[in-house]
């Protein structure tokens, strides 16, 4: 059987840290890092290191390491906001990470997605959480190929890659 | 028969070049591409496509498109399906087809047998009949499946792909017709994102079968040069054979798209959010109900011109047309030009529009004003009609003709409008439904809002499409409307039914469940006045076409016979789907792999390559239940693993518990409320056991909590609860409680638990290699410290959930399977035994650790289930607390959980067995608990079981009786904890 031109990939592991925290709290963490947590959810900032920080709600962010010192940088973040309220926890196993890029990777993704992810409106830059078939996935669009990176809960990760590959038709 | 009789020679728009060649009932025929099923077998001579589904009675091809009620078929082949529509099916070389509800063949069948009975099985027969005796009705029912039906399910997985797609769109078209195509160009035009779907194989709708003009050029040249330019628009997509199937809440539709874009795809359920919704879905012709007006060679006018002029076929060669309104006249006009005789136009009214009127003359048409079919010569193939005056003064006269062209009027498909939440109106000018106000972002616009001259359709979708798409925010010049051909009016009067001959006669209204006018006199005898009543009652407008031609005149029937008006009986109501659906569109490309999101752990391959029998155990997680050596049976596997965990040492997967980070200064005030016992105490790198309630005081969930910073919590839950614990937890904090400094992070898929449990388990931690001290003395039972294992990061814990010395084992996820290997590989010398969750509810079992979901059944409070222990006495409020004093103040029996002792040691008494108190001296004796659950145990040698049972503690000593399906047990109730009660094995 012939399929979507299109095709999935496994990332490699990424660090996650979870952040939670009040306006000072994101402006302090957006100090250290030099990287500016968005205040509204389904916003994401990159840094030119690799970073990217995804915004999941006005306390709540997710930050994306991708060289490995997702410890030095808990440790950093820990001593800049002690005193205050928040939470900073390594969830760097949580999630895994899948490449779903081509020129047909709207048409496969939109058999999992029910948001609209027409150019228009999820240009490269856009992210959003949403449903993901039968779970939930952070959805980043990173170029016009167009190319998606997925990230779920890694528990779910042989069902995203099938659910996928069924997708595309491959299966 | 040949089909060069019936094929007209260079006309339609079939190619002619490609010749396909298919099979209808065993025999083969050819057509052309761009025939559809039903258009080639007209090509054909085919006159008897199938068989009516109660009396079965030989019906040819009424319709040209989704109303057809008789040519149903069943495909066969690759593309195996019941249900489709012969008039809607593209022709493709190689199709397979046969006709339902027709043993043993559509020519002779012997089921007609029933059509000499008509009088005794009238509609609703079958709910008096079929009383008594009342116990037979499962015996009825099966045999009136086996003789109901349109064809049968397919034995095989179909052939080809389905799948569902999300698509949002600023402007949905539904139609494309001429308003459906001039609203898709209007929005287009404007930049915005429009969808266009219809469920033709080509755009254009009813201009395909016809030869009106516009702008001068023929409609083919108008619809082509707007497909065109709709195509050139990026932001434009166009669907054909795409039949909008449901109308929802805020502007969803379903949309089932046959044969798309991409070959490999059969099918694609298309699930649609659009800003602004156009329907243009046009109108439905529908027959006049008079004697034998089902007989093959009767068809709808309009369906007869639209074979000629679209596919090249003429549907018979000497044709009447009967009527009530001046569109069947163009159609006669058509019938003629495509070379078929037009005898005459029998016309109910005493009046014609004057044009239409000479321009039938001028083709040689006889007219007959205030007159009416009276009778149907030819069961099986139309030979004569029969034609009487309305006034019934002049003597009836009989026609020679093949083809009965019929026009009751039309009927605006307003099935998706009525689905948004729109209520129809009556129109009285076309004598049938038309949208009435719209309750969401739509507009109706042509034939389905009741504007059948095209000019008007066309303006109409011009401005609909511009005003829709501002409506989005898109603007653009208007679109100057060109200028059509002009046509009358309808004119029509209306008319239902005409007179029968004799009393006997059948004149069907719903030819798709065989539903005649006397049914519904019938029904209305018997008191049902109500249209929706009607409708049960007789089944009218229930079967595959939902009545798309018939209701309207089921509703002017039943208004005429109840004395009041259509619009005053209303319409029934309109439930998706307009047209049927296959299940694989419904089920899309799901398939075994991803059908229900199975989570796995990282040791999950490990169990698969080792004999793991896996099953759902909580979280859809697949965990093995026990893991079998070859030959090995279940039992015998559970025993064996149950053993070495006493007796040896075991390992298991704990990952799917539940774990929730709780960090913040308050945090320990937090777990005070929503725990039962207190916290305050606990000290870091220690844990504690709790139990959450629910505000009523029944169990929520128990589990371990561990101190890892002053500030820093991990909160462990049970594996199918954690998400529930994690919403309780996070409304508790945003709504009750925001004052608390506390935040959650649920973290469970970021760590891999490993329990080593067992009396050799310090030796296999040892043997893996651990850099803390973990003798007694030094880590004791519910402590927690960080340490490597086997050279892995990791945080180990003296938690038990067997009741034996144990050792969690926390590592990162990614590190699961290396730190479960390494400790399988250092137990190797202990003789480890993996084990699974069966064995895991065995060991705790015969510990009586308490499970919510099994012991707590929603009513239990924690007293009952033996964990009053774990209720802090000297603390503030917590979440339960109130509820669980007011059981205690209460007082009164209570369900208590106890251990069973059967007498019979090998019976296991299953899960859910009532228990019976045996001992009363009442004859009515009582239920007084239930079996939460029961194992054999190799440890004791015997059957045990835990068991609710009203006031149990208090009987302690007493015998019961359990009752299963197959046998009565007696049983002693004892004290629950059946292994090492003072708990020294797992303290250690």
């Amino acid at each position: 059987m012939a399929g979507y031109d299109a095709t999935v990939k496994i990332l490699p592991h990424s660090g996650f840290l979870d952040l939670r925290g009040n306006a000072v709290v994101r402006q302090i963490c957006s100090d250290v890092l030099g990287l500016s947590l968005p205040a509204a959810a389904n916003q994401l900032k990159t840094a030119t290191d690799g970073r990217i920080v995804y915004c999941i709600s006005n306390d709540h962010w997710i930050l994306q390491i991708v060289d490995g010192r997702q410890n030095d940088v808990l440790r950093t973040l820990e001593q800049a906001a002690v005193g205050l309220s928040h939470s900073f926890v390594d969830v760097s196993d949580m999630y895994i990470q899948i490449r779903l890029s081509g020129p047909e990777s709207q048409e496969v993704l939109s058999q999992a997605v029910s948001i609209d992810i027409h150019p228009r409106v999820f240009p490269p830059g856009a992210t959003a959480r949403a449903g993901f078939a039968e779970t939930t996935a952070q959805l980043h669009c990173v170029d016009d190929a167009p190319t998606f990176i997925v990230t779920v809960y890694s528990s779910y990760r042989q069902y995203a890659i099938d659910l996928l590959n069924t997708a595309i038709g491959a299966a | 028969m040949t089909e060069s009789l019936f094929r007209i020679a260079s006309a339609g728009r079939v190619d002619r070049t490609k010749k396909l060649t298919f099979t209808f009932n065993g025999r083969t025929y050819s057509g052309y591409a761009g025939d559809t099923l039903a258009s080639a077998l007209l090509a054909n001579g085919v006159s008897i496509v199938g068989r009516s589904f109660k009396y079965h009675r030989p019906r040819g091809i009424m319709s040209a498109g989704p109303e057809e009620t008789n040519a149903i078929v069943q495909l066969l082949g690759d593309f195996d399906e019941p249900n489709v529509v012969a008039t809607m099916l593209p022709l493709f070389e190689g199709l397979e087809a046969r006709s339902v509800n027709a043993r043993p063949t559509v020519e002779f069948d012997l089921g007609a047998i029933k059509n000499l009975f008509h009088r005794f099985i009238p509609a609703g027969f079958y709910y008096k009949t079929f009383m008594w005796p009342a116990d037979r009705w499962d015996w009825y029912g099966s045999a009136i499946r086996r003789v109901a039906g349109w064809g049968t399910a397919p034995a095989t997985p179909a052939g080809g792909r389905y799948e569902h797609r999300y698509h949002h769109c600023d402007v949905l078209i539904v139609g494309a017709g001429p308003a459906g195509l001039a609203a898709a160009l209007a929005a287009g035009r404007t930049g915005a994102r429009v969808l266009l779907v219809d469920n033709q194989v080509e755009p254009g709708g009813s201009l395909l079968g016809t030869n009106l003009v516009i702008d001068g050029t023929a409609a083919l040249q108008w619809i082509a040069g707007i497909t065109a330019e709709l195509d050139a628009m990026p932001d434009v997509v166009r669907l054909s054979e795409a039949s909008a199937t449901g109308y929802y809440d805020q502007n969803f539709l379903t949309v089932v798209e046959n044969r798309p874009d991409k070959h490999w795809v059969r099918e694609r359920l298309w699930k649609i959010r659009a800003k602004q919704v156009v329907l243009a879905t046009g109108a439905i012709e529908r027959p006049i109900a008079f004697a034998d007006n089902d007989r093959p060679g009767v068809m709808l006018a309009a369906a007869a011109s639209n074979y000629c002029v679209r596919y090249g076929v003429m549907p018979g060669h000497t044709a009447v047309i009967f009527t009530n309104n001046n569109g069947s006249y163009q159609h006669a006009i058509d019938l003629v030009r495509s070379g078929v005789a037009v005898a005459t136009i029998i016309d109910l009214r005493a009046q014609a529009d004057p044009e239409l009127s000479a321009a039938a003359h001028a083709e040689g048409i006889e007219i007959l004003h205030s007159s009416h079919i009276s009778k149907v010569y030819g069961s099986r193939k139309l030979r004569a009609v029969e034609v009487v005056a309305k006034t019934g003064v002049a003597a009836a006269r009989r026609i020679r003709c093949d083809l009965l062209a019929v026009s009751g009027g039309w009927n605006p498909t307003i099935h998706l409008f009525s689905q948004s939440g729109g209520k129809p109106i009556y129109d009285t000018d076309i004598a049938s439904f038309v949208p009435g106000a719209t309750v969401q972002n739509q507009l109706s616009v042509g034939a389905c809002k009741g504007s059948f001259q095209l000019s008007r359709c066309i303006g109409d979708g011009l401005v609909a499409g511009a005003r829709s798409a501002a409506a989005c925010g898109f603007d653009s010049d208007d679109i100057a409307a060109p200028a059509c051909t002009a046509e009358a009016s309808l004119d029509i009067i209306p008319a239902w039914e005409v007179p029968l001959p004799k009393p006997s006669g059948l004149a069907f209204l719903d030819f798709n469940n065989d539903v005649t006018t006397k049914d519904i006199r019938l029904a209305v005898r018997e008191g049902y006045r109500s249209v929706e009543l009607v409708k049960r009652y007789t089944t009218a407008g229930m079967g595959i076409d939902q009545g798309k031609s018939g209701n309207v005149n089921i509703i002017g029937l039943l208004a005429e016979i109840t004395d009041t008006k259509p619009g005053t009986v209303g319409t029934t109501t309109y439930r998706p789907a307009y047209s049927p659906i296959s299940f694989g569109a419904m089920a899309g490309a799901d398939n075994g792999h991803s059908i229900i999101p199975w989570r796995r752990t990282p040791i999950t391959d490990w169990f698969v390559d080792n004999g793991g029998r896996l099953d759902e155990t909580g979280a859809l997680f697949r965990r093995p239940l026990y893991i079998a050596h070859a030959g090995e049976s279940a039992s015998d596997a559970i025993n064996r693993e149950a053993l070495a965990v006493r007796n040896g040492v075991g390992i298991y997967d704990g990952t799917p518990l539940g774990k929730i980070s709780v960090k913040g200064p308050d945090a320990v005030t937090f777990l005070n409320r929503v725990y039962t016992n207190a916290w305050d105490k606990l000290p870091v790198g220690r844990c504690k056991f709790g139990y959450m309630l629910h505000d009523d005081g029944r169990l929520l969930d128990d589990g371990v909590t561990f101190r890892l910073t002053d500030d820093h919590y991990l909160m462990s839950t049970g594996s199918g609860v954690a998400a529930v614990v994690l919403k309780h937890l996070e409304k508790l904090l945003h709504c009750d409680w925001p004052d608390l400094d506390v935040y959650l992070t649920p973290v469970s898929d970021q760590w891999a638990v490993i329990c080593v449990c067992g009396p050799l388990a310090r030796d296999v931690v040892r043997a893996a290699g651990i850099d803390i001290n973990v003798d007694p003395e030094s880590f004791r039972f519910l402590d927690t410290r960080y340490c490597k294992v086997a050279g892995i990061d990791a945080r180990v814990s003296r938690v038990t959930y067997t009741g034996e010395l144990s050792f969690e084992v926390v590592v990162a996820t990614r590190h699961g399977r290396n730190c479960w290997q390494a400790l399988l590989a250092a137990g190797e010398a202990f003789d480890i035994t993996p084990v699974g969750s069966d064995t895991s509810m065995l060991l705790r079992t015969e510990k009586a650790f308490i499970a919510a979901g099994l012991e707590g059944d929603g009513h239990a409070n924690i007293y009952d289930v033996g964990m009053g222990w774990v209720v802090s006495k000297n603390k503030g409020d917590f979440i339960g607390k109130r509820s669980t004093e007011r059981d205690l103040s209460v007082g009164g029996p209570r369900p208590e959980v106890v251990g069973l002792l059967p007498d019979d040691t090998e019976f296991v008494p299953p899960k859910g067995s009532p228990i019976i108190n045996t001992n009363t001296d009442d004859d009515a004796q009582k239920m007084i608990g239930m079996v939460t659950i029961g194992f054999h145990s190799p440890n004791l040698q015997r059957s045990i079981a835990l068991a609710q049972i009203r006031d149990g503690r208090s009987r302690i000593g007493e015998t019961i009786s359990v009752f299963t399906k197959q046998q009565i047990k007696t049983a002693k109730i004892c004290e629950p904890v059946f292994f090492d009660p003072d708990g020294e094995r797992m303290r250690n």
